[in-house]
């Protein structure tokens, strides 16, 4: 074995690579074993094995920052490749074949680039904060020993999952990643609302997961490898595999892959489960329902960026545009303090999906980073406040808790600012830059779709944009300022040192984040996240790759789609601040000086509040899928809707006709973002009916249906073909 | 030195080859003999003889499994391949663990002898079965494996329950064997002979001279409705539900795992020996042949899609546990049915190798309902609920090989899910593929409310679980099992290879 | 297609049509004149005896199943007797003869076994077994409303009434 260096990649390297991930395990076996034996039931040792992660993790980044070669490091010569090349040890030799199956071998390699180092500082960073942090929130709970190990088991399932080389291990850990979410979010399962969400958080996850499957498998049956890097070179060297992909399949092959990223990272219509997981822990919400696991989507989609044909892109990107805008909605409508920030991140994360889905990769990942860094902190702020607050989360109740919580206000405030986009904090950045590809994308419309399907991202992004400064900042003056408006907030005080300096620590970040991926075009700031995290590209004769998406093979611009680059980026920079400050403008008018009222908004657009108040009608109907009461609770509702609306409406129709289109509109919504999901939960009640009817116990029935499915066989037999 | 004279004699080979069934009927034969001699009355002893008959069979077996890849007995009414082997080992093994857990099970104790006898009579049917090349020693064995079943399905002969599934798994089974041996006479009279090996042959070439579809289809179909009531595949599994509710739970056990798995063996046997051998029907290039046999596997496709859907949605409604996994078990069958509709080598491989994974998950499962409703007297979700903090290890053992029946890493259940897949997947169902997929995601809901009940639900009665080490013991030895063959799978694989009836060929 | 089943067709509606045409003309040409007498059930001469769908005695199918097996065992023998001299003079005689003597033994085995379970006897048998079953369902009954209801105090009761009863046998 070879010693460090810093100018190369070696054996050592892959050592380090493996305590990071193997120490958070360490912590799960040992918490979970003997933690309640442990003085302080072993806080100290998860807390102190996350740090030596985060230092290793920090120590593998600056390697790559200085590193010679790091531009050449990307996805096309993948770190293994890469560092072979430099002269040293070829660390995928050091494999151990994992799974043999007649002539499929699987290794368990691990795949280090820039992209893997970046994530592996913020999901250890975060981690480790979050764990200081939950020392102080955590502290006196009956099973305080046995969260640190989940938060341990999270960990390293998340390190797994960015470290790994092929789809097939990437998997297992995407759904030991599922796993640790379940038992975190169900942490406190006296709850029956934590019950219930951990289950529908894992459930919903499968229906995706289900997708993400099948599409690994159709790419395994045509290439015959689950490698990144095998899979990119079968892909460069022969798109159709041989004839046996053509580009529909490819596009269902993508759609069904983002599956798996629609369940993980919460996008419509899978994204119901995110709301309710905040049931979990507040510490667990920042770490993993906004800063980690949610972004393992984003990742996934990132990672696999070539496979996308221009059809499944522009998917994508619809998905993700839908998704900000429609969630971000959400959040002006809710008085949770945690629900507001959860439907923020489905918000945020429907834009890094938009922004892969443009072609703007470095862009999405870059949001991803920063994005985690400040809404781990507007998270964590808000257990802060809650914690203040002994454990009560309606915005109604606080106000003014600017003077009593100064330090929790602060840094709050400052997430704030750059989740809206405030210029030159870290969010405004990586929003901007989204945005402007976005924009790109309209100029320069991709070949998935009519053209005018291009221009929705940046429509609806630029939207979503104004939207979140407003529930933000509405989130701020409900909270910190104006009157207390309970003896809770009038009793609230700031949080230990345990867990103000986290935030204060996040808050840094928040700011400087942005400096590691200053665009270009400001001309300050090291470039690091743009020049060296790019987008994955393939290496493809033009015959071959007719089909794949152009982001990746069409490297040179023409002159006038270089101008149209440029200046996007400009235009998209004046918008979102337009757009931005109009929304910061509105939250001080409404909740600040109070000259808009709210309700008296809500009374004139009743039927849109009561839509969103009912989150677009999603949960009632999936909930509904999963849960027999609220199955034959809906069935009814339907009925009544039937009869009070269609019987009565024919009565007297002229006076119900408003009414029947807005409930139409409602069902609208219902049938149409329901579909797959709901037709199935039907087919099963139905179904489930039908078995049970069948099986009447009378063995007449049985023998009449043997004969009847016999004959039907036959029949079936000399009726096929 | 009893197989040393037997070696003697050329002839006698035969007997050799069948000497594990004689260990058996040996052992049966001192089961009968213990119960009739007075102040035999410790419940343990017929058991103990069952589980030397079984020993002394297993022995041999292993000694044929290194032996002679192929031996044809009585004029190859008989064979022993591996194949048969591997379906008989299969069966000892399942047997020893259902004789284990009704020792264990406390509702168990009169009658024990003839509980014993009728057990390994059962026993001795299946290997017959699994072993037989001739449509009446098929017969036979079926008979051999089905009545014995219904008499210890009415174990408990005075309970309404079980007296009334015994009857109506009586009139269903005999319905069934009776449409099959009317499937029986017309091959008969398509191919004039009733040896399995003969039979793919002349069909063959009654097909490439005039042929017979129409017929030879009638035929074929009211064989596999024999068969599939065996393994309860749609719309033959109607007695299932009730049957495995009314036996005795190791009966249950036995018939969700042995008796399946017997099923499984002879019908695959007879589709590969009637239409996948050389020389049978689907190795024939014609054209119409080759569009008879893609419809006869995507009519098994259809009825394996069905099944699987059938017992998931039924499952779901289910609040007792037997009937619970009694639903599952018909759409572990569905699953398994995708590998005999590829009618290939390596559908028949994920075959045998899911049987195994399904052998050792539904043991597991079966021995936690046995070890709870000890304590508990009860085989309803409900009463388990909180159970699981009670005994956590055996719980969690358990929650495993239910991880392992919906097929989630890094279980067995999730490497034999991807050979099936993939068998199918290769032969270009991809639509199965996709509908036992969705029905996985299905399953995970019931099974999930099982582990649900046991862990994050608080118990409402008082009572305290009751020990039982070996229970216990077996029950983690089977989970680890399953984690084991989900990750080092390999040895496995080579097993299943071995037993490949097509690569035996080559 | 199926024209080869047309003549099995044809001959079915013949068949059916012949028997259909024979009913009606003798319809036509009988004489009518029904009396209860001719209306009822045909039984050997006798007045017949109540509904005809009576409840045969279990006992009849015990006895009948024990005859087959006995049945069976004569329709191996026969051929094995018949055979046995070509055995003899491929001198396997003693062999043969040990194995058939191995299969009457089972089958004497089973008829032991019965003898001693008290299923040959007619009268007696039933009188112990209606007793043993009155019993066992006693017990098993017992047994389970004091599993259902462990908590109740009424289960102790009835435990003791069992007992008692069971004293009196």
């Amino acid at each position: 074995m070879d010693s460090f260096s810093l100018s190369q990649f070696g054996a050592f390297d892959l050592a380090l690579m493996l305590v990071i991930l193997l120490l958070p395990l360490l912590s799960f076996v040992i918490l979970i074993f003997v933690g309640r034996k442990l003085p302080r039931q072993g806080d100290w040792l998860a807390t102190m094995n996350l740090s030596i992660c985060l230092g290793l993790a920090l120590l593998l980044f600056a390697k790559m920052l200085v590193h010679e070669e790091a531009p050449e490091l990307a996805f096309r010569s993948a770190a293994v490749a890469g560092v072979d090349a430099a002269g040293n040890g070829v660390i995928e030799d050091y494999n151990p074949i994992w799974v043999d199956v007649i002539g499929f071998v699987v290794k368990p390699g691990i795949l280090f680039d820039n992209l893997t180092a970046i994530m592996l500082v913020v999901v250890t960073l975060i981690s480790t904060l979050v764990h200081f942090f939950s020392i102080g929130y955590m502290h006196g709970d009956p099973r305080y020993s046995r969260y640190f190990a989940y938060l341990g088991l999270f960990t390293f399932s998340m390190i797994g999952l960015i470290l790994s080389d092929n789809l097939l291990l990437l998997y297992v850990f995407w759904e030991l990643v599922g796993v640790s979410s379940f038992l975190l979010i169900g942490f406190w399962f006296e709850k029956p609302s934590a019950a219930s969400a951990c289950v529908k958080a894992f459930i919903t996850n499968r229906v995706g997961d289900f997708g993400f499957f099948i599409g690994i498998a159709i790419l395994f049956t045509s290439f015959g490898v689950l490698g990144y890097h095998e899979l990119f070179s079968a892909l460069s060297a022969d798109p159709t595999a041989g004839g046996t992909l053509s580009a529909g399949l490819l596009t269902a092959a993508g759609v069904l892959l983002f599956m798996g990223a629609v369940g993980k990272s919460a996008q419509m219509p899978l994204h119901i489960w995110l709301p309710d997981a905040m049931e979990g822990p507040t510490p667990v919400s920042a770490l993993i329902h906004a800063a980690t696991m949610v972004a393992a989507g984003v990742y996934l989609v990132g990672r696999l960026f070539v496979v996308f044909t221009p059809e499944a892109l522009l998917v994508i990107a619809l998905i993700g545009a839908l998704t900000a805008i429609f969630a971000a909605f959400l959040g002006i409508v809710m008085h949770d303090i945690k629900k507001v920030l959860a439907y923020s991140t489905i918000s945020q994360l429907g834009y890094m999906i938009a922004a892969i889905g443009v072609g703007a990769v470095t862009a999405g990942l870059f949001h991803l980073m920063t994005h985690a860094f400040f809404k781990a902190l507007l998270f964590l702020g808000s257990g802060s406040v809650i914690y203040g607050m002994h454990h009560h989360q309606d915005m109604r109740e606080m106000g003014g808790l600017r003077k009593k919580m100064p330090i929790t206000f602060a840094c709050m405030f400052i997430a704030t600012l750059a989740i809206s986009g405030v210029p030159l904090l870290s969010g405004f950045l990586s929003k901007d830059a989204i945005l402007a590809g976005a924009l790109f994308q309209w100029m320069v419309p991709g070949s998935g779709g009519p053209a005018w399907l291009y221009a929705l991202p940046f429509v609806l992004l630029l939207m979503a944009a104004g939207v979140t400064s407003f529930y933000m900042f509405r989130l701020i003056f409900l909270t910190f300022f104006g009157e207390t408006k309970s003896e809770h907030a009038d009793h609230a005080h700031e949080s230990p040192k345990v867990m103000t300096v986290p935030l204060i620590v996040l808050a840094v970040l928040a700011i400087g984040s942005g400096g590691l991926g200053l665009t270009s075009h400001l001309g300050i700031g090291t470039h690091w996240f743009n020049d060296h995290v790019a987008a994955p590209t393939l290496d493809v004769n033009e015959p071959n790759g007719a089909f794949l998406n152009t982001r990746s093979t069409e490297l040179v611009l023409t002159e006038d789609e270089e101008h149209a680059e440029h200046s996007s980026h400009t235009i998209a920079m004046i918008c979102s601040l337009l757009v931005a400050g109009t929304g910061i403008f509105l939250a001080c008018c409404f909740y600040l000086w109070r000259k808009l009222s709210a309700a008296k908004v809500a009374a004139v657009l009743a039927p849109v509040h009561r839509t969103l108040e009912n989150k677009y009608y999603f949960d009632n109907l999936f909930v509904g899928v999963l849960s027999k009461k609220v199955i034959v609770g809906g069935l009814n509702r339907f009925l009544w809707w039937f009869d009070a609306t269609i019987i009565d409406g024919i009565v007297n129709l002229t006076a119900r006709i408003t009414r029947v289109l807005a409930a139409i509109q409602g069902l609208f919504d219902k049938i149409v973002v329901d579909g797959l999901v709901n037709l199935v939960g039907l087919v099963t009640i139905v179904w489930g009916f039908f078995a049970q009817r069948l099986q009447t116990g009378r063995i007449q029935t049985y023998l009449m249906m043997f004969l009847i499915g016999f004959v039907g066989l036959a029949a079936a037999f000399f009726l096929i073909g | 030195m009893f197989q040393a004279i037997l070696a003697t004699s050329p002839m006698l080979s035969d007997i050799q080859a069948f000497l594990p069934e004689i260990y058996l009927t040996v052992g049966l034969l001192l089961v009968v003999i213990i119960d009739l001699l007075p102040g035999m009355t410790d419940r343990r002893i017929p058991a103990l003889l069952s589980l030397v008959g079984l020993a002394f069979a297993a022995r041999v077996l292993w000694q044929q499994m290194s032996g002679e890849p192929r031996i044809e007995a009585f004029g190859g009414l008989f064979v022993v391949d591996r194949f048969a082997l591997f379906f008989k080992l299969f069966t000892t093994i399942a047997v020893t663990v259902v004789i284990l857990y009704s020792l264990a099970w406390k509702r168990l104790e009169s009658r024990m002898g003839e509980y014993y006898l009728v057990l390994m009579s059962a026993v001795l049917g299946i290997f017959v079965l699994v072993s037989s090349q001739h449509l009446l020693m098929v017969y036979i064995g079926l008979e051999l494996l089905s009545i014995p079943s219904y008499i210890l399905t009415g174990y408990f002969k005075n309970q309404r329950k079980s007296s009334e599934a015994s009857l109506k798994y009586v009139i269903y089974g005999s319905v069934a064997s009776g449409t099959m041996l009317y499937g029986f006479s017309l091959l008969y009279g398509l191919t004039g002979t009733l040896r399995l090996d003969e039979i793919g042959p002349a069909l063959a070439q009654a097909f490439s001279e005039s042929g017979n579809p129409e017929a030879t289809a009638l035929a074929f179909l009211m064989v596999l409705a024999g068969f599939g009531y065996k393994i309860a595949a749609v719309p033959f599994h109607y007695w299932l539900p009730d049957v495995y509710q009314g036996a005795p739970i190791p009966i249950t056990t036995f018939l969700a795992v042995a008796s399946k798995a017997a099923g499984f063996g002879v019908l695959l046997r007879y589709m590969y020996l009637v239409y996948g051998a050389p020389g049978a029907l689907a190795t024939l290039s014609d054209v119409d042949v080759v569009a008879w046999v893609d419809k006869l596997s995507l009519l098994i496709g259809i009825v394996a899609a069905v099944t699987m859907t059938l017992g998931n949605l039924a499952a779901l409604r289910q609040k007792n546990v037997v009937r619970l996994l009694a639903y599952s078990s018909i759409a572990h069958a569905g699953y398994l049915l995708m590998g005999v509709a590829v009618i290939g080598s390596s559908g028949l491989e994920a075959v045998l190798f899911y049987l195994v994974a399904y052998l050792i998950m539904t043991l597991g499962a079966f021995g936690m309902v046995i070890y709870l409703s000890n304590s508990v007297k009860s085989e309803e979700i409900e009463d388990f609920r909180g159970a699981g903090w009670k005994a956590p290890i055996v719980c969690g053992a358990f929650v495993m090989c239910l991880v392992s029946l919906v097929g989630l890493p890094p279980t067995a259940g999730f490497v034999g899910k991807w050979m099936l897949f993939r068998g199918v997947i290769e032969s270009g169902m991809l639509w199965l593929a996709v509908v036992a997929g969705l029905n996985s995601a299905i399953s995970l809901y019931y099974y999930f409310r099982v582990a649900k009940a046991l862990f994050l639900e608080k118990s409402e009665k008082e009572y305290t679980l009751k020990r039982s080490p070996v229970m216990a013991a077996i029950i983690i030895g089977l989970s680890v099992l399953v984690v084991y063959y989900g990750l080092r799978f390999g040895g496995l694989i080579d097993l299943v290879q071995q037993a490949n009836l097509f690569a035996a060929v080559q | 297609m199926y024209f080869d089943y047309t003549n099995v067709l044809i001959f079915f509606l013949v068949g059916i049509g012949f028997v259909g045409v024979n009913m009606v003309v003798g319809s036509l040409l009988r004489p009518s004149k029904p009396n209860p007498e001719k209306n009822s059930a045909y039984e050997c001469g006798e007045d017949p005896i109540g509904p005809n769908r009576v409840q045969f005695d279990i006992r009849f199918y015990t006895v009948a199943l024990i005859f087959i097996i006995f049945d069976v065992e004569i329709a191996f023998l026969f051929p094995w007797a018949n055979s046995f001299q070509e055995f003899k003079a491929a001198g396997l005689g003693g062999l043969v003869f040990f194995e058939v003597l191995v299969f009457v033994s089972i089958l004497f085995l089973g008829l032991v076994y019965l003898w001693a379970k008290g299923d040959l006897d007619w009268v007696k048998s039933t009188e112990a077994q209606r007793r043993a079953a009155l019993a066992h369902r006693r017990a098993e009954e017992a047994k389970e409303t004091a599993a259902d209801s462990a908590k109740s105090e009424s289960a102790t009761e009835l435990d003791l009434t069992v007992a008692a009863e069971a004293g009196h046998h």
